[in-house]
């Protein structure tokens, strides 16, 4: 290539030495000058070369290194390695072929530090590319610094390329000058017209052969351009300001799917489409005007899908500064797209999720300090979407001033690592100025490569009621705990599935241990109970869990820790039943009735003393008045109050006997013992022993009605003790001779024993506390009457212990009639009379 | 087996009682009575004197009417008298854990002349003639 120019130059020389042979070496000086000028010239030519093939050599830098961005493989890395050597070594070159101009030399030298310095910007794309990715890489490239360092390149080159052309310019005006002088003095010789024409000859080859070398050059370095583009996934290409396609590589015709011959040179609506082209159309011209444009667009690929292609326009100027082009870099962005869209999708997915669940979600840049939070979470406060400012301090600045530094220092630690969560309670100022309680919680999603956070997400629920629940619940835990404090009580709460019991503070109290409260199972505290309680505690507990019995109700004894025994009142009830009705809980209260229970067997002890100590002098007075009654030959005033003190001390027996029977009665003490009893006997035997007392008021007791043996199960002595009141009762309050009648029915399902006296009947103001104790209708009856007042409320209290029921009917003037029903028991009454009859057989 | 009642050992340790209970059982129901006022002069006597029936109050100083009852038990003649117990205690439990130990029955202090000699007679009928077992 070089040597064929050469040729035209050394064609230009001979002619030049044989017309200066013709004027016989008369312009000896000349010639020597025009020897040197034209080896400066080619040396101009070379340095001229030399600048094409530098930027070409930086040309080469470039694709590689864009190629190792997208590609990122260890062959890319390599021939980056191998093209920066390659610029390195032109430099050099040129360095040496420039060093005897000054000028040129500075800028050789420059350029070395151009070249430098893009090597440091490489290996800076490199290192991006590793840690952050493509597009950081191509960022960097695109960016000020890379494209400065490209333009100062450039711009040197230029300078380098323009002064070796005015160089050039002198070196030739100079021969032209001279040739001229020489022309002048060969005028006359005809071979001036030959060496013109041999000159012009020359002259016209050589800027032939230098425009077809330029075209070769050209088309040579758009082959090498081509061929590192080719490698490069990125469509590149080069569009002039005519929006002509003046350079593609291979991936715009795999893309469009075109032969190369159908792309250069052509209209850019003819080579993408018109719509495509329309679509672009703006971006083209602020590239034109010189602007760099980034875009992403849709656009439907040659096989019919969907991409989404990123565009880069780099904009290229000319000398002057003019926009004679730009850049075009287009990125096949789908996948990053479908990977980008995948993640929108799934954190829409999650931020529907949690606002789902009523909660307001944020979303922080940990670098920048933004944040976004969800509408939810600006309802939450009552802001509406505009009126939350998108910054970590928008929130801070709205906790409550007493939460602030113990949530930042928590959010601190977490982020520190220190503690494995954030999850925080606190007021928030709603845009009303009220305060709510939030509990906000968050987890750092993405972090850096050393590990600093960088985004961060979490969510915030609204609290307060349930903070205002708990605050209310401590209060009447409060409340409870100091009303149980006053009584002594110990509150139980019993799982009946498991067997749990949870115990509050009294009942360790209680047991005489720290107060605590505490969870046990059912049969360790089964094994603090007296064993002769134990029964009849599982039989109540058995009821109430049944729901025989509404409630459960017992009194039983526990070991303390010191190994006394208190007497406990445990009360409680099922309040909670499953669908099939078994108890599932249970609750209730303990409460220590040791002293009741003391003050109780002091009371029986008192009452057991008192009616002993009572009786023993009473025998001797009943039993001297008794014998002197029936002494003979005593004088009738002294019988008389003889009779009067015998009378009244049999009362007092009475009186005592009724007060211990109340007493005995009301302690549940009186265990009466249940047997068959038939009434229509036990009536017969009442009538005939308390006749007698009747007598002393000429009152006749009679049976007037009796159906049949009449079996009830109850107690005969506790019914004829009933029997004895109610007749007694009866013969007092009738007139002289009159008749008393006892009547035994059988209906409704059940026995009626009634006792009818012709007396004056009840009055209605005494008629509701007939049974009461101590309750006579006017206290001269109960003295001359002689009764103690006791006597129908024991009746009633036997009754009720017998299953029955006691009244009466009273009308003043028409007599009363007291009855008392008892279920019948004919089953019981059926066995007896069996074994009755086989005892008898 | 003696048919009628006829002596009577009274073991009491309260005088008053003693003469009450004495004359009531002698004027009412005409028996020969023998008084005794501790359980240890009641053992002295009581198989010398062979009652047809035994009258023991319960609370006693030294020997209570039970020990009273188990001591007499055991001497000659004395094994089948029938033993009957006076006392103030009305609670139901001492009276049947005194019928399981053998009493013929109790009587409960204070009681009339009349009916304590009713209550005697009532008891020697049963003693004489006992329920069959139901």
């Amino acid at each position: 290539m070089k040597f064929s120019f050469r040729i035209g130059i050394y064609l230009v020389l001979a002619t030049t030495i044989a017309m200066l042979i013709t004027l016989g070496g008369a312009y000896q000086l000349s010639v020597t000058e025009q020897v040197e000028q034209a080896s400066a010239e080619t040396k101009s030519q070379r340095i001229l070369a030399k600048l094409e093939e530098l930027v070409s050599a930086r040309g080469a830098v470039e694709s590689s290194t864009l190629s190792y961005v997208i590609g990122r493989s260890e062959r890319q890395l390599q021939r980056l390695g191998e093209t920066e050597n390659s610029l390195r070594i032109e430099i050099a070159q040129l360095a040496r072929l420039v060093g005897d101009d000054a000028a040129q030399r500075r800028r050789a030298a420059a350029l070395e530090l151009a070249a430098g310095a893009m090597a440091g910007m490489q290996q800076r794309v490199t290192q991006l590319r590793e840690s952050r990715g493509v597009a950081a890489a191509v960022d960097f490239i695109s960016g000020d610094a890379y494209r400065g360092n490209e333009r100062e390149f450039e711009r040197l080159v230029d300078e380098m390329r323009r002064q070796e052309h005015a160089l050039d310019v002198v070196r030739r005006q100079g021969i032209a000058t001279r040739t001229r002088q020489l022309g002048q003095l060969t005028l006359w010789s005809g071979l001036l017209t030959i060496g013109l024409a041999l000159f012009a000859a020359a002259v016209i080859n050589r800027q032939r052969e230098e425009r077809r070398l330029s075209e070769a050059h050209l088309r040579e370095q758009e082959k090498q351009y081509r061929l590192v583009t080719g490698s490069v996934p990125a469509m590149i290409c080069y569009i002039d300001s005519a929006h002509r396609m003046r350079f593609h590589n291979y991936a715009i015709e795999e893309w469009l799917d075109l032969p190369a011959e159908r792309i250069d040179n052509h209209h850019l609506a003819e080579v993408i489409g018109t719509t495509a082209y329309a679509s672009i159309l703006s971006e083209i011209e602020r590239a034109l005007q010189g602007e760099r444009v980034e875009y992403e667009r849709a656009r439907q690929g040659a096989e019919g899908r969907e991409h989404y292609l990123a565009g880069t326009f780099v904009p290229d100027f000319d000398a002057a500064g003019g926009c004679v082009g730009f850049f075009a870099m287009i990125l096949d962005i789908t996948e990053r797209k479908a990977a980008e869209e995948a993640l929108r999708a799934s954190e829409e997915r999650w931020k529907f999720a949690l606002e789902g669940a009523g909660d307001g979600v944020w979303d922080r840049n940990i670098q920048t300090d933004e944040v976004i939070y969800s509408r939810r979470y600006k309802k939450m406060l009552g802001f509406a979407e505009g009126e939350f400012e998108n910054r970590r301090e928008e929130w801070e600045s709205r906790i409550h001033p007493q939460d602030r530094a113990r949530v930042m220092a928590d959010l601190e630690a977490y982020l520190q690592g220190t503690n494995p969560a954030y999850a925080a309670e606190f007021r928030m100022r709603c845009k009303d100025g009220s305060w709510k309680w939030i509990l906000a919680r968050g987890m750092v999603v993405s972090r850096g490569p050393a590990g600093t956070p960088l985004r961060m997400i979490g969510t915030h629920t609204d609290i307060s009621a349930r903070v205002r629940q708990q605050e209310e619940i401590s209060r009447i835990n409060e409340r409870l705990d100091l009303a149980l404090q006053g009584s002594r009580l110990a509150i139980w709460d019993a799982d009946i599935a498991s067997g749990r019991v949870f115990l509050s503070e009294g009942w360790t109290e209680l047991l005489g241990e720290k107060p605590r409260e505490i969870y046990v199972d059912f049969a360790s505290l089964l094994a603090l109970v007296h064993p002769d309680d134990i029964a009849r505690g599982r039989a109540e507990l058995a009821a109430a869990l049944k729901g025989t019995s509404p409630e459960y109700h017992v009194e039983y004894r526990i070991r303390t820790r010191n190994g006394e025994w208190k007497w406990i009142l445990s009360h409680g009830q099922v309040v909670s039943r499953d669908a099939s009705g078994r108890a599932v809980r249970m609750t209730g209260t303990n409460a220590d009735i040791s002293s009741r229970k003391e003050i109780e067997r002091m009371k029986n002890e008192f009452i057991s003393v008192v009616s002993h100590e009572l009786r023993t002098p009473l025998s001797s007075i009943v039993g001297s008045l008794g014998l002197l009654v029936n002494m003979q030959g005593l004088r009738e005033d002294v019988q008389t109050l003889v009779r009067v003190a015998r009378d009244n001390s049999q009362r007092l027996v009475r009186l005592i006997n009724d007060i211990l029977d109340v007493e005995k009665l009301d302690t549940d003490k009186l265990q009466i013992q249940l047997e068959p009893v038939e009434l229509g006997a036990l009536l017969e035997t009442a009538i005939q022993a308390n006749q007698g007392y009747a007598d002393q008021y000429g009152v006749s007791l009679v049976l007037t009605s009796r159906q049949g043996p009449a079996w009830v199960e109850a107690n005969f002595d506790r019914l004829m003790q009933v029997m004895a009141n109610l007749l007694s009762n009866a013969a007092k309050f009738s007139p002289r001779e009159a008749r008393v009648e006892v009547r035994l029915e059988q209906a409704h399902g059940a026995v009626r024993v009634s006792v009818t006296d012709p007396g004056p009947g009840i009055p209605d103001e005494f008629k509701p506390r007939v049974f009461d104790r101590f309750a006579q209708a006017d206290s001269s009856t109960t003295r001359r009457r002689g009764g103690t007042g006791l006597g129908l409320a024991i009746c009633k209290m036997i009754i009720d212990k017998l299953g029955g029921k006691i009244d009466f009917v009273s009308a003043p003037g028409q007599g009363t009639t007291f009855y008392f029903d008892l279920p019948p028991h004919a089953q019981t009454a059926q066995a007896y009379a069996q074994n009755r009859g086989a005892v008898r057989t | 087996m003696t048919q009628t009642l006829n002596k009577i050992l009274l073991v009491e340790d309260d005088p008053d009682i003693q003469l009450i209970t004495r004359l009531s059982l002698e004027v009412g129901g005409g028996y020969e009575v023998r008084v005794c006022s501790s359980g240890a002069e009641a053992a002295q006597i009581a198989a010398a004197y062979a009652p047809d029936m035994i009258l023991l109050d319960v609370m006693m100083p030294g020997m209570d009417g039970l020990a009273t009852m188990e001591a007499l038990r055991k001497l000659d003649g004395l094994d089948q008298t029938p033993m009957v117990f006076f006392t103030a205690n009305t609670q139901q439990q001492i009276r049947q854990d005194l019928l399981r130990r053998g009493a013929l029955g109790v009587i409960v202090k204070p009681v009339e002349p009349s009916a304590l000699v009713a209550q005697i007679r009532a008891l020697w009928r049963r003693h004489r003639n006992p329920e069959p077992a139901a």
